[in-house]
């Protein structure tokens, strides 16, 4: 299991963040999605899931998206 | 009876907003019960079902901020332009009561006239004044309504620094007019009524600009689906008969007559024609269809007639997918966050956290609350720079009046400074890169084929027969008279010149002809016109869509900047690269479908690219909506001219490195006249806070209202000075000679 951290750029409110967890959900193999309106950004709990496919989730639900390198990633 | 009916609202921003929507509509008698969901941004509501209550919701709606988002589009740009006028009115009540208020507060400071004499007369001065003041507050509620909300949900917007700053200098003033009443007639210098108005006079004025120059209605989906057949002819029980295209069920079989348009998707039984697909590929060339192939509908068919089977029908036709992939890519497109209200997020807590720590300075140093407290609404009356309200709208119309001078359409001040950021353009072949419409471009036979081969087909539809007969018209050919004309659909066609018999058309049309000695097929992008006479193969007319000539100076020139080129198309591979290192393109993307085209962008969006997407046809319309900017050529259809951001009105490609150019500039505009915006007042704030009282000059803080307003004029001034000065401004890529025709 996983964490990935994706900025995410473009969300305005409550029902941004449903829409961008929804997508991100949908993908098989994420188990669990937190996004943070403020910050921008959602932390995804997931295996095996590729960059490429969480930000075309969030790309698909109308937002811009960047996975963010922590220090040890 | 009551009824169940969800409506759909616009400007919900955070989950206090449902429950405020839920009281407003709750309140409105013959609702029942009434829910609202920030989700997916709508209210479920049990009533009565009237119209009158229906128009009583909108309103309740309306006044608590929201917009109700109706279904029927004509009803939206009518809410919309009310809207619009509202803001007008608005503004006017804040100009004209702004205007006297600042008279009668600057009067005095500028020698004009004096305060009047004695208590009453300075208690008179103070309250007409504040009596002034309220019409304007009224005009300027929304900053209110929408500015605190945002403020106590802990993310303000330039709107909550203008709710902030005047409700401050209102206390400010009421308290100055309280210490007229009980005496204290310096006070009535310290008024801050005047600065009440000019913020909202000012920032009102930014926002009305900002709402007339968004695009008034976007009805596109309308328009688009109104290009479906209206009609059909079907067959059924063996008998012919027009039926509503509506009715249409999968399996039907229609017949599809020349000039008509196809009903629907389907099948082709019978027939053979050549259709125009134009409005869903943008490809001019007509594509031949015979038994076994596929029809879409609202394409329209040839000079041929066509038996086909229904195979979709109403929302399962590529039509309405394309509508459907737009209404999508246009409900899920983030609003683009205003550069002002990202300063504003960021300013007004430091500005709330100095007013705090002046307040708490002050009393620990041993002056009293009743100080403490005025210095801390004076930091806050400083710092809301009313400029602020006209940096950002002023430099946008300064940039969008540049933009249309060079025939170049920003349809929203968000696109402007999308157009600053993207780092790759999409550009659609046909009609964008291309001109649009089939040209002779060689002639491979006798002297006399053009002649020959334009007889034949001047009495053809055909886009192919029509450009030849255009070039030998534009040549000065004299074309012969000719006789029992033959038109073949999908293939050529037969007649009579000059005593011999004509064979015109394509490759396939000439063998099963049975002519002979036609050359080999090259695969070099271009379209030929075979022709034989007598059955001998004569010669070829090659004809293709010419590059329009300033393309290779407009992709050089997005180059230069380090911007990528990309060419789409739904054209055949030759065709594409040849078209592409014409101009100079590197990489592209051939033969693709509609939806092909928003997977790319979608694909460049994935690997962090910020795109821009250019096109002119209604399959590029997706795309045009997914992509971060959107720019449409003048000459194209409505529905991409309405998809898009932008519009080249000039159909010059140099248009799109121009736009983004222009886009740059804005921004830079705009970061330079917050800076200004911002400037004097941050200066300004050590004053408010009380710096002069420590260095031993305690007269300056009751001269605040003074240096307030001079604060406020200067930058003001210097923030229009700079917005003007862009009107000069020339985009490097329009500034270069265009080359010459390839």
């Amino acid at each position: 299991m996983a964490k990935t951290t994706l900025k995410i750029e473009g969300m305005m409110c409550e029902g941004c963040v449903g829409k961008v967890k929804t997508s991100l959900e949908a993908l098989d193999g994420v188990s669990s999605v937190d996004v943070n309106l403020k910050k921008g950004t959602a932390t995804v709990e997931q295996s095996g899931v590729s960059d490429e496919a969480l930000i075309g989730a969030v790309v698909d639900a109308g937002f811009r998206a960047s996975v963010k390198h922590g220090l040890f990633s | 009876m009551s009824r169940t009916r969800i409506f759909r609202i616009g400007g919900m921003t955070c989950a206090a907003c449902s429950n405020r929507i839920e009281k407003a509509i709750g309140s409105v008698p013959g609702v029942e019960s009434v829910s609202a969901n920030f989700g997916n941004n709508t209210a479920t509501v049990v009533y009565d079902g009237s119209e009158e209550s229906d128009e009583a919701i909108a309103k309740a709606v309306a006044s608590a901020g929201y917009t109700l988002i109706s279904d029927d589009r004509e009803k939206a740009a009518r809410q919309e332009k009310e809207a619009v006028r509202m803001q007008g009115r608005d503004l006017a009540i804040a100009v004209a009561f702004t205007i006297p208020l600042s008279i009668i507060a600057m009067g005095p400071m500028l020698g004009l006239f004096d305060i009047p004499e004695g208590d009453r007369g300075h208690l008179y001065y103070c309250l007409v004044q504040f009596f002034l003041t309220i019409p304007i507050i009224y005009a300027g509620r929304r900053f209110y309504r929408k500015g605190f909300p945002a403020l106590f949900s802990r993310s303000p917007t330039m709107d909550s620094l203008v709710a902030l700053g005047t409700t401050a200098s209102m206390i400010l003033g009421i308290y100055n007019t309280y210490l007229v009443y009980t005496g204290d007639l310096h006070a009535a210098h310290s008024l801050s009524f005047d600065s009440v108005g000019m913020i909202i006079a000012l920032v009102s004025v930014g926002k009305y600009i900002e709402a007339r120059s968004k695009s008034s209605t976007n009805d596109s989906l309308r328009k688009l689906l109104s290009l479906a057949a209206d009609e059909a002819v079907v067959i059924r029980d063996g008998q012919e008969m027009s039926i509503p295209a509506s009715e249409l069920v999968p399996g039907d079989i229609m017949l599809i007559r020349p000039g008509d348009k196809v009903p629907t998707d389907g099948t082709v039984i019978g027939g053979s024609s050549s259709i125009d697909e134009s409005m869903l590929t943008g490809e001019s060339i007509p594509v031949s269809k015979k038994e076994g192939d596929v029809v879409y509908g609202a394409t329209v068919n040839g000079s041929g007639s066509l038996r086909a089977r229904v195979d979709k029908t109403g929302e399962d036709t590529v039509l309405f997918q394309i509508a459907r992939m737009m209404e999508m890519a246009q409900g899920t497109k983030a609003p683009v966050a205003g550069l002002a209200d990202r300063v504003a997020a960021v300013f007004v807590p430091v500005v709330i956290a100095i007013a705090a720590v002046c307040c708490i300075a002050w009393l620990i140093g041993g002056r009293d609350f009743q100080f403490s407290l005025t210095i801390a609404i004076s930091v806050l009356v400083i710092s809301c720079p009313c400029a602020l309200g006209l940096a950002t709208p002023l430099a946008i119309v300064v940039g969008t009046g540049n933009g249309s001078r060079h025939g170049i359409l920003f349809k929203t001040a968000a696109s402007l400074e999308e157009a600053s950021k993207i780092d790759t353009v999409m550009l659609d072949k046909t009609g964008t890169i291309t001109l649009g419409h089939p040209e002779v471009s060689s002639v491979d036979g006798d002297s006399d084929l053009v002649a020959k081969v334009a007889a034949a087909e001047s009495d053809s539809e055909h886009p192919l027969g029509e450009a030849v007969v255009r070039y030998a018209e534009s040549s000065g050919i004299p074309i012969p008279e000719h006789s029992g004309f033959e038109s073949v659909a999908g293939g050529g066609v037969r007649c009579i010149v000059d005593g011999s018999k004509m064979t015109v058309g394509s490759r396939r049309f000439l063998e099963e002809s049975g002519v002979a000695g036609i050359p080999e097929a090259e695969d070099d992008g271009i379209t030929y016109i075979y022709a034989a006479s007598d059955g001998d193969y004569i010669g070829k007319i090659g004809i293709r869509d010419p590059v329009r000539p300033e393309s290779p100076a407009a992709i050089a020139s997005l180059r230069s900047e380090g911007i990528s080129a990309v060419m789409i198309t739904g054209d055949r591979e030759s065709t594409a690269r040849s078209i592409a290192s014409a101009v100079g393109i590197e990489e592209y993307h051939a033969e693709t479908r509609p939806g092909d085209k928003l997977d790319l962008v979608k694909r460049k969006q994935i690997a962090q690219a910020r795109v821009a997407m250019v096109g002119d046809g209604i399959n590029d319309a997706p795309a045009l909506t997914q992509a971060d900017l959107g720019i449409a050529v003048g000459s194209g259809t409505d529905i991409a001219i309405e998809s898009a951001d932008i519009v080249m009105m000039n159909d010059d490609l140099r248009s799109v490195p121009a736009a983004l150019q222009i886009g740059k500039a804005t921004i830079r505009n705009v970061k330079q006249n917050l800076f200004f915006a911002f400037c004097y007042n941050a200066v300004c704030i050590p004053i408010a806070a009380g710096l002069p009282v420590l260095l031993g000059y305690d007269g300056l803080v009751s001269e605040m209202p003074m240096i307030s307003a001079m604060a406020m004029s200067l930058s003001s001034i210097s923030v229009v000075t700079n917005a003007v000065r862009m009107r000069r401004f020339e985009p490097k890529a329009l500034a270069e000679a265009p080359a010459s025709s390839p």
